[in-house]
């Protein structure tokens, strides 16, 4: 009678935490989503972000895409003898146990063409799709340039 | 009676001493005003004088050499479709100007954008763009071949990228700020990444080590 009661438990808990497992492999959170504040007459600026991965594999960010811009890009920022540039990313890898930030000086979304003037305090939404299939709605805030965002570790 | 022979050898013995302690403090001074400080980009003993340039700034103005001369000019290039690193740069140095208002280092401070894109930065659109981030900074364009008479001096770089089905490009440019003295000789080149910390205190280090080795 016991040995049932136990191994019923057991197995409820089994079911319950299996599908919970199973999700927790590619936790995707997504938190601190900010864009600059283009400056007059600029019809491109950039995006950027937190993303939690707490699962345990990797996850790339392959499309972001927004209903207030014409089109978005993923980018990432490099300065390498002395010469800053660009690059286009196909795909962000957000590794597993972690994440990654988007920030300025390092990978971040390349927004052109709003859809009306943004000023800091606005709100535009974005949707980031995950290589498993993971799609999330974001509500980013516009802000001004800050002087202090930028990460002491980008410097190689 | 050998007291005042004494007394005299002593008083010859102490004014050689003086002597000799002045011309050796002398010569620290000397020295030290010679040496370079570990400042870390500073141009010294050999800054680079800039000859002249023609550069149109953001109300249309010639902006040639005789407009460094008399002030401290922090210089950094880059365009304004620039999304991430330049609005990331003008902040700071917004920052660093706002840090320094009312000290002595900002009096004759002028801090000056330089676009490498003069096909889309046109001179009101650098108006606008520069002043933005602050009124009182410097907004510099005109054709390639009249920004690169002031970027080649420096040795800035250019390139840019392919264009996109809608027009657009991205430029790579030189990440770096480069310190001008009133002479209008390039005395420290600052590399990125660019804190306001730092920048400020290299700053102050810099200008008062070159105001003492041009006053003495």
């Amino acid at each position: 009678m016991n040995l049932y009661k136990n191994i019923t438990k057991l197995l409820l808990v089994l079911a319950v935490s299996l599908p919970a497992t199973l999700a927790a492999e590619t936790a995707i959170v997504i938190h601190d989503a900010w864009i600059n504040q283009a400056p007059p007459g600029t019809d491109v600026t950039a995006g950027y972000c937190m993303i939690h991965n707490t699962g345990t594999t990797e996850v790339k960010l392959i499309q972001v895409t927004s209903p207030d811009f014409g089109r978005v890009e993923m980018h990432r920022s490099i300065v390498s003898d002395g010469i800053a540039r660009m690059v286009a990313q196909d795909s962000i890898t957000i590794p597993g146990n972690g994440g990654l930030t988007l920030k300025p000086g390092d990978y971040h979304l390349m927004l052109f063409k709003p859809g009306k003037l943004l000023v800091a305090g606005d709100t535009v939404a974005l949707s980031y799709r995950f290589s498993d299939a993971t799609s999330i709605e974001v509500i980013a805030t516009v802000r001004q340039p800050e002087a202090g965002q930028e990460d002491h570790s980008q410097h190689h | 009676m050998n007291k005042p022979r004494i007394i005299r050898i002593l008083i010859i013995f102490v004014g050689m001493m003086s002597i000799g302690l002045g011309i050796g403090f002398y010569f620290a001074g000397y020295y030290q005003s010679q040496t370079r400080p570990a400042i870390q980009g500073l141009l010294w003993p050999d800054p680079k004088q800039l000859q002249t340039f023609a550069t149109i700034d953001q109300s249309g103005q010639m902006f040639g050499i005789d407009r460094l001369q008399g002030r401290w000019s922090m210089l950094f290039f880059g365009y304004t479709h620039c999304p991430d690193i330049c609005p990331q740069t003008l902040a700071v140095f917004n920052d660093l100007y706002r840090q320094l208002q009312g000290s002595a280092a900002a009096r004759d401070l002028q801090v000056i954008f330089v676009t490498l894109d003069p096909e889309r930065d046109t001179t009101k659109r650098l108006q606008e763009y520069v002043g933005y981030f602050n009124p009182a900074f410097i907004g510099l364009g005109g054709t390639i071949d009249q920004i690169m008479s002031l970027a080649g001096q420096v040795g800035a770089f250019y390139m840019y990228g392919d264009k996109s089905a809608t027009g657009d490009y991205v430029v790579d440019h030189t990440a770096a700020v480069f310190l001008i003295d009133p002479r209008g000789r390039l005395v420290a080149i600052f590399s990125s990444p660019h804190q306001v910390d730092s920048i400020r205190e290299r700053y102050k280090m810099i200008r008062e080590f070159v105001e003492r080795q041009t006053n003495t």
